[in-house]
């Protein structure tokens, strides 16, 4: 069996042969870094989506490592780990009778199928989740989540379209916990967080899930695509101040994309990316570690 | 939506507006911003290398235009550029009879809504359009293709029998022609650039049912891999455009300069939102101005150009440097503001101003009768304008004496704005109200 390590390692892989690949081969050349070295550093952060501010921020405190003495490998390393959040990156499912994970995002990112993948991780894992299918707006977003429903074995609530997803989780509530259930995940419609309108409805359906949990959602979890520019940084900013985030989910890493974006997300609002998704299969989402991305890239 | 942006760009023209001359230095400053700007738009590291090389080799030396400040005038070129390499807009063409499209993309980049809008756009126009459900990946897809075609009234061709896609795609056109559509738009599975074997079944697709149009739908919030999915697609099938997703979000959506510059194919559509007309005709000037994220600001200052002759706004400049502003001088300017169009669409224009804002156009009105109501002398001499004069007035311009004073006092306080200002360039500016 392979391990978490190694499909880590193989999700990476394109990553690394890309862009980071030749940042890597120049990090561990031969001679002292000079000006040309930097320049091409940053352009090849740049490309890997890291952004312009995080990509000089990244090169300033290299530079400073370098003079205290740390070899080009060890100074971009530090640098860029030390971007990421400390925060744990597991998710929050121990304490609560039957947890609540609420998958957010724009549209296109791949919350549904990352809303199966979790929840078949979470079912390997010997609990007994339910999904609900709370996209009632797009249409066939309730079939699409069904269809991975009976894939994966998961009991899926659904609703015909056009129906109010608030009323749909204060049932799912309901069903989870008179059936027995004891994990809750509640996919949502891909919404704009340029949108107010929509913004305001899954505010409303975070605090259902409060009113009727006595709690705070065990995990409000963004989802993002690895293949976003900056705008990344807009979306997370909007929803986190909407939704206090608890983690981010990277997905479509396996693309030719770098994924650079993560740097600039966790430096800028400390919420921690708690799993990737590396491809289309059921079972391709892993814990995200950060010294083994870091390393991968060194690697 | 463009907030962010413009107003690194004003730094970039404070920094810039009290210089006379395009001298390579204030060159250097002024691309640096825009440098950033296009990186922070998303555009690909090295099409903005290579765009600020041209923007560079054009403004150095060059003579700077009466009417724009050094900076304007960069800006100027930068614009022309990009609206160089980003064209003209261009028609899907539907020559061919039936015309079949199809659409091509990653995951996610909205494929299936677009696929809906188009048909829907073509409907209105006429051209009886007819859809092909040939995503047979994702779950379900099949099932919001076909509830779209319902919602939007189009015929369409979806089976969930197999998983055939060639066949599909074929058997769906052949019913498209059954149909008597005049267009016949394909649904595809996303995929990445880089999938080897489904990158091979769309060459196969594409080579046996020859569409008329191949087009890329990518989204507007794409980071720099954008380029190699452009590459990718357009090295492997070919594409002949792009329709563009996802308008709607505040991506500035850079990712377009890069698109164009490596698939040198036209920009067709914006998708500007979920519902089935929420698709646009491409507008190169708009999407330039959200690129740079500038708002409309060169429209603002050509519209100023028009209504302000030289002579006029030379005066005027004087008139502000000497404080000399009368009641009569900003009459003048009201009028000249109510030529360029409606308030609101001019605060619109300027970069940092929220787009919904309102803007009370009676306000203007109301001050215009009011200095109506006022004697030359006192136009001329607001100060001679005491409690007797200020009933007069009121009457005569049916406002209220409070109305007056505040007119009075707004006046005041302009005036000393002016002197403020002292001999900073307003050359090129709407003097002003603004």
């Amino acid at each position: 069996m392979a391990t978490i390590f190694e499909k880590y390692e193989k999700g990476l892989e394109k990553t690394r042969k890309g862009v980071f690949a030749a940042f890597i081969q120049k990090i561990k050349g031969p001679g002292l870094p000079d000006e040309t070295f930097f320049q091409e550093v940053e352009e090849l952060l740049l490309e890997a989506d890291l952004g312009f501010r995080t990509v000089a921020q990244v090169i300033e405190t290299a530079r400073q490592k370098l003079r205290s003495g740390q070899t080009p490998e060890e100074a971009f390393h530090h640098a860029l780990l030390g971007l990421l959040s400390p925060s744990g990156r597991y998710l929050n499912l121990k304490g609560e009778d039957r947890p609540v994970l609420l998958f957010v995002g724009v549209n296109g990112v791949g919350k549904t199928t990352t809303v199966a993948k979790v929840a078949l991780r979470l079912k390997e894992e010997g609990m007994r989740p339910l999904i609900a299918a709370g996209d009632t707006f797009r249409a066939a977003g309730s079939a699409q989540m069904q269809v991975w429903g009976t894939k994966i074995g998961v009991d899926v609530v659904a609703k015909p379209p056009g129906h109010d997803p608030a009323a749909l989780v204060y049932e799912a509530i309901d069903s989870a916990d008179q059936n027995g259930y004891n994990a809750l995940l509640i996919d949502t419609a891909g919404r704009m967080h340029t949108k107010k309108g929509l913004m305001d409805e899954i505010g409303k359906i975070k605090r259902i899930i409060e009113k009727k949990s006595g709690t705070k959602p065990a995990e409000t979890l963004l989802v993002v695509d690895a293949t976003t520019g900056q705008n990344a940084l807009r979306q997370a900013e909007i929803f986190h101040d909407a939704l206090e985030l608890t983690g981010l989910i990277l997905t479509k890493v396996d693309g030719s994309s770098k994924g650079g974006i993560v740097f600039s997300l966790e430096s800028l609002y400390n919420v921690p990316v708690k799993l990737i998704g590396m491809g289309e299969g059921v079972h391709h989402l892993e814990m995200f570690d950060p010294r083994k991305f870091v390393e991968a890239l060194f690697s | 939506m463009f907030d962010a942006l413009s107003s690194k760009l004003d730094v970039a023209f404070k920094k810039l507006s009290r210089r006379g001359v395009l001298r390579p230095a204030d060159v250097k400053n002024g691309l640096r911003e825009i440098r950033i700007a296009l990186l922070e738009a998303d555009v690909h590291y090295k099409v903005v290398k290579d765009f600020i090389r041209r923007v560079e080799e054009k403004a150095v030396g060059e003579d700077v235009l009466k009417s724009l400040t050094p900076a304007q005038q960069i800006i100027k070129i930068v614009r022309d550029e990009m609206l160089d390499v980003l064209g003209a807009p261009a028609p899907v063409n539907s020559d061919t009879s039936p015309t079949v499209i199809l659409l091509v993309g990653l995951q996610g980049a909205g494929k299936t809504t677009a696929a809906a809008k188009l048909a829907k756009k073509f409907k209105k126009e006429g051209l009886k359009p007819f859809l092909v459900a040939a995503d047979l990946q994702r779950p379900a897809a099949v099932d919001q293709l076909e509830q779209l075609a319902r919602d939007i009234d189009v015929g369409i061709y979806a089976t969930k029998e197999t998983k055939n896609v060639l066949n599909t795609v074929q058997k769906g056109i052949e019913a498209g022609r059954k149909n008597f559509a005049k267009i016949i738009i394909v649904d595809t599975a996303g995929r990445l650039q880089i999938d080897r074997s489904l990158m091979e079944e769309l060459v196969l697709i594409k080579k046996k049912v020859s569409p008329r149009e191949t087009l890329l739908v990518a989204d507007a919030m794409a980071g720099q891999d954008a380029v190699n999915v452009a590459a990718g697609f357009h090295d492997q099938i070919g594409i002949d455009g792009v329709i563009f997703t996802k308008v709607d979000s505040d991506a500035r959506g850079g990712a377009l300069l890069s698109l164009r510059m490596v698939t040198g194919t036209p920009i067709k559509f914006v998708g500007v939102g979920e519902k089935s007309d929420d698709l646009e005709a491409f507008q190169p000037e708009r999407m330039v101005s959200r690129i740079l994220g500038m708002g409309d600001v060169l429209t603002l200052i050509e519209k100023a150009e028009e209504q302000f002759s030289d002579e006029e706004a030379r005066d005027m400049e004087e008139k502000f440097l000497k404080a000399q502003f009368t009641l009569e001088d900003f009459m003048k300017q009201i009028k000249m503001i109510k030529k360029m169009g409606s308030l609101s669409s001019l605060v619109k224009m300027i970069p940092g101003m929220p787009r919904d804002m309102d803007v009370d156009e009676s306000q203007l009105i109301r001050v215009e009768s009011i200095i109506q109501s006022m004697t030359p002398r006192e136009r001329r001499y607001p100060a001679i304008i005491k409690a007797s004069r200020k009933k007069r007035i009121a009457a005569g311009s049916g406002r209220s004496v409070a109305e007056v004073n505040q007119l009075l006092r707004q006046y005041e306080v302009s005036k000393k704005m002016m002197k403020k200002m002292g001999k900073g360039g307003l050359k090129g500016n709407v003097p002003g109200l603004f």
